[in-house]
């Protein structure tokens, strides 16, 4: 087998699919990247068994066949190569020379058919989206996801295509992100999934290059397939709780405040909060909100005080501030509303306004204070 | 009226010889006991439903046990083992309800009054965290739910193993009505005895007489006891354990005037303490220290955190600052000690309710 191709061809193909590839595996074929040259196009792949990327690199030329070629080894050369052609040659015990304009180089490759098949999609049902929105809904909610391994349905993000509407959540048993966009329609039948965090952030590099992607779900994988790359991943097979169960509907402690102010108290007197528990106080009056901690092991303190909306009864409230942060960092209006209940109960975290056919809710668990 | 509480007695079934059961599955149809050996004047902690069939129950000898059941399968307490699965099962609870308070190694309260619109709501979730727990984990329990503490755990205690007993709001009464008092917890042996001679035997029985009779003839316990029998039980199941405390402390086979020495030694309490706290799943809020000198004049300091730690390098901070104000240095010490209290159970950042 032998092909031809332009080396930043290779090289950026190799960047994009080798997040893919495992660092450490017990399968070594895991640690090599299949090159597949059928019908005269090159398929690049790379697996670690949950998630599976193909990508077509332009090929010079080349005939049909397949090698898998270790992927660091392959990385590091082509980071190191000027521009040039490279040439190579496989024989038939996977040995294999690299040409190029500086230099010839051997690697020991492994037969193809030793690499795991791509998955089959069977009885998949298959849409189309626009890449920004899924982007969007990623980097909305990608943020709250589990990683709790004794939680399994919570270490990815819950997808739910609907007739009307697609919605993603995420949550890790202590905050809750639930975005949801009316603007979609789906003639097929609705679906539910589960996906892992590492597939969606693989798609967070991928997705800004096409304006579509088309998206298929079956019963155990999904598929994301933009102009030249396919992305497959298995889903996570596990009963996501019922999120709408946590959302409170009572909450009518609500505050309105001005979102990057609030962002700037809350990373200054987070500093010196303690470093284990991040905890910060929000100590609500008419007019204004006190964010204040203390760190007795330290001796520090801090107070600052925020003009707010409020005209309710005055509540003391502990808050994380690294998840106050996460949450403030995804509101996109000049204001913020926050809905609360108790000292221990669910706060809502809304946008002042939401954006058109769009609808983002966040919930916060507070954080016991000591009375 | 008032909406009635959603209030769930979990209880797992022969834990010790389920968990056994789980690392030796080839024991399954045996007759299976977890205790200690009878040549060491052991007892029965726990005995497989097989096991009992013979009679054998726990806090048996093992000798008797033995003579019960000649094939008696006898396993040696592995209790880390136990309590691993019970952190693991508390966990999932905990998550699930918005109130656990834990009893005992197996078994807990829950209470989801605040998460259910209607109370029926909670047989569902109930029926998922008893599925899950013996699905998944493959140990079977009983659930008991009322709305109040004391007839969930009858509740829960009368149709094991793998109950799931139900005692619908108003119904409580009709429920206790036929048991023997000595079900109701609460009533011992000994008043059961007392009872009988007076001619009550169930439930039924001790609801008609008159609260003050009661009164008169049991004092306190007499009210107690009529209000149990009428089904009634306004204990809060309570997450926060009250009035406890844990601690470390040493005293040095030779007076110790080494800072150095002093903060190794606080080290090794505050990362023990920290252990301790996780094995019993609790966070303390309060920190503090116990030092004694040669002529046995004893001080204590103490510290009230924001938020409740369970942090061996917190504790540890925490108990330094406190040495620092009441030790000079070089001044020989007796006895150190690093303590804890004022306990919340599980973490200071609350889980959303019911999220499982």
């Amino acid at each position: 087998m032998q092909f031809t191709l332009e080396k930043s061809a290779l090289q950026t193909g190799v960047q994009k699919i080798i997040k893919v590839s495992p660092t450490r595996s017990t399968m070594p074929i895991l640690n090599h990247i299949l090159f597949t040259i059928e019908n005269g196009r090159l398929y690049l792949r790379t697996s670690d068994i949950e998630i599976t990327y193909v990508l077509e690199v332009d090929l010079l030329n080349g005939e049909d066949g397949s090698v898998a070629i270790p992927a660091r080894l392959l990385q590091e050369i082509t980071n190191e190569l000027p521009e040039t052609e490279l040439k190579f040659s496989v024989d038939e015990k996977q040995r294999i020379s690299l040409e190029t304009t500086v230099g010839t180089y051997k690697i020991q490759g492994r037969p193809g058919d030793e690499f795991p098949e791509t998955p089959e999609l069977a009885d998949a049902s298959t849409f189309k989206l626009p890449a920004d929105l899924l982007e969007r809904m990623v980097d909305k909610t990608l943020f709250a996801v589990g990683r709790d391994e004794l939680k399994p349905a919570l270490m990815g993000v819950l997808f739910e295509i609907n007739k009307a509407d697609i919605r993603a959540v995420a949550t890790d048993g202590h905050r809750l992100v639930r975005f949801t966009n009316k603007a979609f329609t789906n003639s097929g039948d609705p679906a539910k999934v589960i996906i892992p965090t590492k597939f969606l952030q693989l798609l967070q590099n991928l997705l800004p290059m096409e304006d579509q992607v088309e998206f298929s779900i079956s019963n155990d994988h999904v598929k994301v397939e933009t102009k030249g790359a396919k992305v497959y991943t298995r889903v996570i097979d596990e009963h996501y709780p019922d999120y709408t169960a946590v959302i409170p509907s009572g909450n009518d402690k609500t505050f309105v405040s001005n979102t990057s102010e609030m962002v700037n108290t809350a990373r200054r007197v987070s500093i010196f909060s303690n470093r284990t528990t991040h905890q910060l106080a929000f100590k609500l009056h008419p007019g204004y909100l006190e964010v204040y901690t203390e760190d007795p092991e330290n001796s520090t303190s801090a107070k600052e005080e925020v003009l707010v909306e409020y005209d309710g009864e005055e509540m003391t409230i502990g808050y994380n501030s690294l998840y106050v942060r996460d949450l403030l960092r995804n509101i996109e209006t000049e204001k913020v509303v926050f809905k609360l209940s108790s000292a221990v109960g669910p706060g809502i975290i809304l946008p002042e306004k939401q954006r058109e056919k769009e609808d983002l809710l966040m919930l916060l668990m507070p954080i016991r204070l000591n009375a | 009226m008032e909406t009635p509480r959603a209030i769930v007695h979990f209880d797992l079934d022969a834990f010790y010889c389920s968990v056994e059961l789980l690392r030796h599955p080839e024991l399954k149809e045996k007759p299976l006991v977890v205790g200690g050996r009878a040549e060491q004047r052991g007892v029965v902690a726990a005995a497989s439903y097989k096991a009992r069939e013979y009679g054998i129950h726990s806090a048996m000898s093992m000798y008797r046990a033995q003579q019960l059941c000649r094939e008696l399968v006898i396993l040696p307490m592995q209790r880390n083992h136990y309590q691993m699965y019970s952190r693991i099962i508390m966990g999932i609870l905990q998550s699930a309800a918005p109130k656990i308070e834990p009893v005992s190694i197996d078994e807990a309260y829950l209470d989801f009054t605040p998460t259910v619109h209607e109370w029926h709501d909670v047989l569902e979730r109930v029926k998922d965290i008893q599925l899950r727990i013996r699905r998944d984990l493959g140990l079977p329990n009983s659930v008991g739910i009322a709305t109040n503490k004391m007839v969930a755990k009858i509740a829960s205690d009368f149709n094991k193993p793998n109950g799931f007993t139900v005692v619908e709001p108003g119904r409580e009464t009709e429920f206790l009505a036929p048991l023997a008092v000595s079900k109701i917890p609460g009533i011992g042996p000994k008043m059961t005895q007392r009872l009988q001679t007076l001619g009550i035997e169930r439930v039924k029985d001790l609801a008609q007489v008159p609260v003050e009779d009661l009164t008169q003839q049991f004092g306190k316990w007499g009210r107690g006891m009529a209000e149990w029998a009428r089904g009634i039980d306004n204990r809060p199941v309570e997450s926060v354990r009250e009035a406890k405390s844990m601690s470390q402390e040493r005293t040095f086979s030779r007076d110790v005037h080494d800072p150095e020495e002093l903060d190794a030694w606080l080290d090794r309490m505050s990362t023990e303490l920290g252990t301790q706290l996780r094995k019993e799943g609790l966070m303390a809020f309060t920190i503090q220290i116990k030092i004694r000198y040669p002529d046995f004049t004893t001080f204590t300091r103490q510290m009230t955190l924001g938020s409740a730690t369970a942090e061996p390098a917190m504790i540890r901070h925490s108990a330094r600052i406190l040495l620092g104000r009441i030790w000079e240095p070089g001044t020989p010490v007796r006895l150190l000690g690093v303590g804890c209290r004022n306990f919340t159970n599980g973490v200071g950042q609350l889980n959303l309710p019911g999220l499982q």
